[in-house]
């Protein structure tokens, strides 16, 4: 099974065990990633906030690349993914925006192009199925809130996740690795990490305030699927809870059920150590 | 006028809720043969969800009736021999035209014979399939087969089609043989001559605002849930429950607008209703749970009913209900507790979060999406949001003649609406189909009492109705017979088989011919069926004089299945008190009157010239008495709708017709002086420049309007700028340029209302602030408007109004009463300083024009009021008999209230108004004499001594003193044989036909 | 003394039970329709209203051996004569203090306000006042000697 690949600049950074872990996880289940060509920053949450026509344009430029290789284009970052859902709904549904992007990214769009998420490769491409098999230690007794944020699902009529109040794919995948998924409030709730920098203590806030709730409907950890969803509230939490939470992505969780990759690199990353947590539960 | 022969006289009514069976009860009662045809397996809509209504925190829907005296409008609907219910059905094929209808209507198997199914419920026992329970809305479950809600009509367990998995439990325990899973459906060919559509809505889905966790969180419910809770026959009685543990709520949240005011979902109505039902939920929360604390998130208070301002405000004092304006940021459910957070932000711009134990979603209303096909075949023209597209000047007129509309399928309404356009559609299509000479009432309407002999010997029947298979063996029948052949009077006793529902009185009636009986005592099942009975009895004329009902089916052999030994001795009691009373009765006598076929109508402003023109369509005489010189009234003073109708137009229109129409004759400069008599025989004395003439009247329609409201407020400098909604309406009419030139605009709605002095709500103010502003901006687009408002109350379609004001730049500002606009000059220049309750801000304007929206004034009714015997709210409006289910009775027969006189509305409503009071006055007049038991209450004026202790307790008013005798005399057109006076009386000189004290003694003196 | 005292044994509380003609008697009906909807001792008397109830017929329902009464009426609002079950409420609470004075327990007469739907509500208190009266048993103040 092969995709193009998308991996976008968190991937290299602060984000870096979510790709370690992808890259070992879908190797384990024998996807082949593609990385396409020449690939730019997607623009993220600074572009659009500049220029509409630049927001869309970066991500644009992307699409014109992935559209080279006739393969599904897997994009793991939520952020990114989002960028190149609003330019693609652009392309499709807004004939003078998209004359505009052609004419600045210099390509012409041929529609078509199936643009997933991580999770999306594992449950629509791989399925849930073959993950349970892969899995050799199921993460009995790990109870996991799935935090979903805000840009993997919405805005709905451009990202098309299904139901965006209350997604449950990676509830799903929890499951399917052994673990208990719990059920919470707060999963599509901002991370706040757009105010990361400008207004810190907000942000903290929000990252408090998600573990809190993530803690009093039961969970010991969070699964995310975004970099700065991860690394926002891992980073952000004061303390001032009775207990931090580690904050996983969905790919290290499910490589350490499977067994795979060097997981004591991606452990290392985390500001909230899970070793406690695993070693309490036998799962290290 | 069209030709008897040439149409139809049946009508098909499509939907069972309460428009819809208010048309078939007026219709029915003008001799239509009425189909009601429910797609539901029985008839009442979103009826039997409603215990408690607001504003009188009551259910009342018996007052529905055009009879006085019902017992529920379904089971009215059932009992008359004019209406044909046909549940569980659906229109197939619709052709022909307005007069000539075919239809053909399928009838899908509802499994269970409902002339044999005893109600027994052993067949819900054995029912293995659960599915939730329909009015439950997924919190109560049902089996596959089931009763649709307790007081069902028709009563009977039904099968749902779709979870029946014909495993064929339930028919092996049915002991009456009624469940037939091999039921085939069919179908029946209709000819009517016309239609009323009344869908009626759905409730809207709340689920599509995942936001709000419905179905997600265990403790937020949508408000049909939580209606239900409240009403008495739900699982918890009645009490608010938490579903996650069950435990009463202490904080309760109402959330307003979901699925309503809502691009999102589609909803850019407003649904009129929910502001109010959730205040009444709050209100009853409250009763039920004390001290609850209920907080409701809103965005515009729309209590626009009549005295639903009050309402609102006891809501707030009385029962310390909070109101938030806040649109809730975020709902969220907390694990452990169950409990909901909701994050919102205050009127100061704070941002606060308040835990609540449960969430009530207020639903709006949406359109009925399976009827969109079949109006789509019958070329019946929707609006935008899928409700049935009307005119404002032809409410409830469809775009296919012949087929008119009533109710919640016109848009989002209250009861009392539905109640009014259901008697509208009713005049429609009697206007359709009576418009013609000589009528006369269907044989069968009246029978002879002339035979009956007051002093007869009593020989009293006793029919024991057989119980079928297991209810059976409860009672030994055979044992009861014995113990009665020996009663004084006794002629017979005998079983009769009441397989099917009226087998048994046909046999009782030649059994009664046969052995000369005059009394007959009926031990049957059910309440309902055995006041069906009687009810039978008294609409083809007694055969016998008296009629005494025993129900020893539920009361004994059911309620007591396992104790036959109770059960038999109960019913012995039971047969044994009801043989001593008819031996004790006096004879019921049906007597006969003319009555007049003549309307008075008074006030001959918009209402009055359309309740006139609605009667002479009906071949109703009628005789309009306006006070001033001209017709037309307030109207006059009108010239465009929000829609853009032309008001003028409408008058000259209706005028012109009144003038023209021989059966109305048309007094000027004429009042009402006096008036006596009661319905169908009143006598009005109408004082003509001076002239008295007297008018013998069977009804009477007052429309006597009502006037625009006056200020002081902000009228401090007297500045022609300053002008009122109506006088702006008139210059935009012919452009004068201080209107359309100005560049400034600014609106102050509420001036001088909702507070003291006049605390209602004038209803329509608000939309003629956006339809002025509008019609402000399209003849001048730069221009500047501003509406400074309190709540915009722009309920129903009219939100679409003020959204379209919005997008065109009309500027809308919140102020509150505690802070009130300022009008003032500054050389020379008008300017207007207020508080935006928003911002909280203080803002400055310089105005061209200043319009004030001053509200709706009753006219000083006190005098009419006394003359005609009607009763005032305390703001001065004519009182209604019920706020919900006779909005426009009086508290007398033959007496209506419409339009302005009645309560602030729009001319649309209005014109509903005028022709449902016709299509009353008419179901009531129309045959010109009145059949009837003669008056059951009867003063010994021997004994009588004159205390006037009755005349005091009456709630007819139909007892007075004899001023020369000194005792009491009873009104028999008025008296319903209550027997409160018999109750009241000191010395016994009131008794009570049918419950005499000593018939209650003997009954007594029995168990 | 001594028959009361005998009939105590296996004694159980009959209770006569008012009910208008409309929304109390279909109340009552469909309390009838569950099994058990009716306690044994109840005996139904129907009136057009609870209005038309004289004070005598409690009066009398008491001599005759009746150990409670029990009046149902249609809820405020909703009396389909307008205004009898108000009228009902007053004249009945005045009697209800009149026989408490006589020594009459106030529990032995009660009045209840319920809809044509609220079958649940009958059983209810018809169950309550059987229980009442139970507690209190037999009433003996107003019983006329038997002959």
């Amino acid at each position: 099974m092969e995709v193009s690949f998308y991996p976008g600049c968190t991937a290299h950074s602060t984000g870096i065990e979510y790709s370690l872990s992808l890259k070992a996880v879908f190797d384990g289940l024998g996807v082949k990633l593609n990385e396409i060509e020449d690939w730019n920053c997607c623009g993220g949450a600074a572009a659009h906030s500049m220029s509409n026509l630049l927001g869309l344009a970066l991500p644009a430029r992307n699409i014109a690349k992935a559209q080279k290789i006739d393969l599904p284009l897997a994009i793991p970052c939520a952020g990114c993914f989002n960028a190149v859902k609003r330019a693609q709904h652009a392309l499709v549904n807004d004939p003078d925006m998209k004359q505009q992007l052609e004419e600045s990214v210099g390509f012409e769009y041929q529609g078509g192009l199936e643009v997933k998420t991580a999770h999306d490769v594992v449950i629509d491409m791989i399925g849930l199925d073959k993950v349970k098999v892969a899995v050799k230690k199921p993460l009995a007794g790990l109870k996991v809130a799935s935090y979903y944020g805000c840009a993997l699902v919405r805005s709905p009529k451009v990202v098309k996740a299904g139901d965006h109040e209350n997604p449950m794919f990676l509830d799903d995948i929890v499951t399917a690795l052994g673990g208990e998924a719990v059920d919470w409030s707060y999963k599509v709730d901002c991370c706040g990490a757009d105010l990361a920098m400008t207004h810190g203590e907000i942000a903290r806030e929000i990252a408090d305030k998600l573990a809190y709730y993530a803690d009093e409907a039961g969970a010991d950890c969070i699964n995310s699927a975004c970099g700065l969803c991860q690394i926002n509230v891992d980073l952000k939490q004061t303390g001032e809870n009775e207990r931090k939470l580690p904050v996983f992505f969905f790919t290290e969780l499910m490589g350490l059920a499977m067994d795979v990759g060097d997981r004591d690199v991606w452990w290392e990353k985390h500001i909230n150590s899970p070793k406690p947590l695993f070693r309490s539960l036998e799962l290290m | 006028m069209i030709q008897e022969k040439d149409v139809e006289r049946d009508v098909l009514v499509i939907g069972g809720g309460i428009a819809g069976m208010q048309t078939a009860l007026v219709l029915a009662e003008k001799d239509h043969h009425v189909y009601v045809v429910d797609s539901a397996p029985a008839v009442g809509g979103f009826f039997p969800l409603l215990d408690r209504q607001f504003p009188t925190n009551s259910c009342g829907v018996c007052f529905m009736s055009p009879k006085p005296r019902a017992v529920c409008p379904t089971y009215e609907s059932d009992f008359h021999r004019d209406i044909e219910l046909l549940t569980n059905s659906q229109i197939k094929t619709v052709e022909g035209q307005a007069g000539n209808f075919t239809v053909t209507v399928g009838h899908k198997p509802t499994r269970v014979h409902a002339g044999r199914c005893t109600l027994c419920g052993k067949c819900e026992e054995v029912c293995p399939v659960e599915v939730p329970r329909e009015l439950g809305a997924g919190v109560e479950k049902r089996k596959a087969i089931y009763m649709p809600f307790p007081r069902a009509v028709p009563q009977s367990f039904v099968i749902d089609e779709q979870a029946c998995t014909r495993c064929g439990e339930c028919a092996k325990v049915c002991p009456v043989d009624a469940v037939d899973l091999d039921e085939a459906g069919s179908e029946k060919a209709l000819k009517v001559g016309a239609i009323v559509l009344a869908f009626g809505f759905e409730p809207f889905e709340a689920q599509r605002k995942g936001e709000f966790g419905l179905g997600r969180y265990q403790n937020v419910l949508s408000g049909i849930q939580y209606e239900r809770m409240l009403s008495y026959g739900s699982p918890s009685e009645g009490v608010p429950q938490r579903p996650s543990d069950g435990k009463r709520p202490k904080k309760v949240a109402f959330i307003q607008c979901v699925g309503s005011r809502d691009l999102t979902c589609e909803a850019g109505y407003c649904s009129s209703v929910c502001c109010m039902y959730a205040t009444k939920q709050a209100i009853v929360s409250n009763d039920r749970v004390k001290g609850l604390d209920a907080a409701v998130f809103y965005m515009d208070m729309r209590a626009v009913g009549k005295n639903y301002e009050h309402y609102y405000q006891a809501a707030k004092t009385d029962y310390g209900v909070r109101y938030l304006r806040s649109s809730i940021s975020t709902l969220r459910e907390l694990k452990r507790s169950g409990n909901l957070l909701i994050e919102y932000g205050t009127d100061d711009g704070q941002r606060k979060s308040e835990e609540f134990d449960m969430v009530v979603l207020s639903v709006g209303f949406s359109a009925p999406r399976a009827v969109k096909e079949l109006a789509g075949r019958m070329g019946v023209d929707l609006n935008e949001f899928g409700f049935c597209a009307t005119s404002e000047f032809k409410p409830t007129e469809t775009s296919v003649p012949g087929v008119f509309v009533a109710g919640a399928f016109r848009g989002p309404r209250d009861i009392p609406e539905s109640v009014v356009e259901g008697c509208s559609a009713a005049a429609d299509v009697s206007s359709l189909l009576d418009d013609f000479e000589g009528r006369t009432p269907k044989a069968g309407r009246r029978a002879a009492s002339e035979e009956l002999d007051s002093d007869f010997v009593p020989r009293i029947g006793v029919f024991l109705c057989e119980l079928k298979g297991k209810l059976g063996e409860s009672l030994d029948l055979g044992a009861l017979a014995e113990l009665f052949g020996k009663e004084r009077g006794v002629a017979c006793v005998e079983t009769v088989d009441v397989g099917e529902a009226w087998q048994a009185l046909e046999t009782i009636d030649a059994r009664a011919r046969e052995l000369k009986l005059n009394r007959v005592v009926l031990a049957g099942y059910r309440a309902l069926e055995l006041t069906k009975a009687a009810r039978t009895e008294e609409a083809v004329g007694p055969y016998v004089g008296v009629f005494e009902p025993v129900n020893i089916g539920t009361q004994c052999a059911e309620a007591h299945r396992g104790e036959p030994a109770v059960a038999n001795s109960k019913a012995a009691d039971m047969v044994r008190a009801g043989v001593r009373k008819a031996f004790l009765a006096t004879p019921r006598k049906f007597v006969e009157r003319n009555i007049s076929t003549r309307t008075l109508i008074l006030g001959g402003g918009l209402s009055g010239l359309a309740a006139s023109l609605a009667l002479a369509e009906q071949n109703m005489a009628v005789t309009l008495a306006e006070k001033s010189g001209k017709l037309g009234g307030n109207a006059r003073f009108s010239h465009y709708t929000a829609h853009g109708e032309d008001i003028q137009a409408l008058v000259a229109e209706k005028v012109a017709a009144v003038e023209a129409n021989s059966r109305i004759e048309v007094l000027k400069n004429t009042e009402l002086v006096k008036l006596e008599g009661s319905w169908g025989s009143y006598r009005a004395t109408l004082k003509t420049e001076g002239q008295e003439k007297e008018v013998e009247h069977g009804a009477i329609i007052i429309a006597t309007g009502a006037q625009q409201a006056t200020t002081g407020q902000y009228m401090s400098v007297k500045d022609p700028r300053i002008v009122a909604q109506r006088t702006l309406e008139g210059m935009l009419a012919s452009d004068d340029e201080k209107a359309v030139k100005a560049r400034k605009v600014v609106m102050i709605n509420c001036a001088g209302s909702r507070e003291s002095g006049r605390p209602w709500c004038s209803r329509v103010c608000c939309v003629h602030s956006v339809k002025n502003a509008l019609v402000l901006k399209e003849k001048n687009p730069d221009m500047q408007v501003y509406v400074l408002y309190r709540d915009m109350r722009t309920y129903g379609f009219y939100e679409k109004t003020y959204q379209q004001a919005r997008e065109k730049g009309v500027v809308f500002v919140r102020y509150s009463v505690d802070d009130k606009p300022q009008v003032g000059l500054r050389d020379g220049a008008l300017g207007v300083s207020f508080v935006d309750e928003l911002v909280g801000e203080r803002i400055e304007l310089d105005a061209d024009l200043v319009v004030l929206s001053t509200g709706i004034d009753p006219q000083d009714n006190r005098e009419l009021a006394d003359v005609a015997a009607l009763k005032l709210t305390p703001d001065g409006f004519f009182a209604e008999a019920n706020p919900k289910a006779a909005p426009l009775d009086a508290a007398d027969r033959g007496k209506f209230i419409v339009g302005l006189c009645n309560a602030p509305m729009h001319i649309e409503e209005a014109l509903c108004q005028a022709k449902a009071a016709a299509a009353r006055a008419s179901a009531l007049l129309w045959s010109g004499t009145e059949y009837r038991p003669e008056a059951r209450s009867r003063v010994n004026a021997v004994i009588c001594a004159g205390c006037g202790n009755c005349v005091a307790v009456c709630p007819y008013d139909a007892i007075a003193l004899d001023a020369e005798r000194k005792h009491a005399v009873i009104d028999e057109v008025r008296c319903q044989g209550c027997g409160i006076c018999a109750a009241t009386c000191r010395s016994s000189a009131i008794d009570l036909d049918g419950f005499s004290n000593e018939q209650v003694l003997s009954v007594l003196s029995a168990l | 003394m001594e028959k009361a005292e005998r009939k105590e044994e296996g004694w159980e509380p009959k209770v006569v039970a008012f009910v208008c003609s409309w929304c109390s008697s279909l109340g009552a009906d469909q309390a009838g329709a569950e099994e058990g909807g009716h306690p044994a001792g109840v005996r139904l008397v129907r009136v057009p209203c609870a209005g038309r109830i004289n004070p005598m017929y409690v009066v009398k329902a008491l001599q005759n051996g009746a150990d409670g009464v029990l009046v149902f009426g249609c809820h405020p609002g909703d009396c389909h004569y307008r205004s009898g079950n108000l009228t009902a409420r007053r004249r009945l609470s005045l009697l209800k203090s009149f026989l408490e004075h006589l020594g009459v327990e106030s529990e032995r007469v009660q009045v209840c306000w319920i809809s044509g739907a609220e079958g649940a509500r009958f059983t209810a208190m018809a169950n309550k006042v059987v229980e009442d009266t139970r507690r209190l048993g037999p009433a003996k103040k107003l019983v006329k000697a038997k002959k």
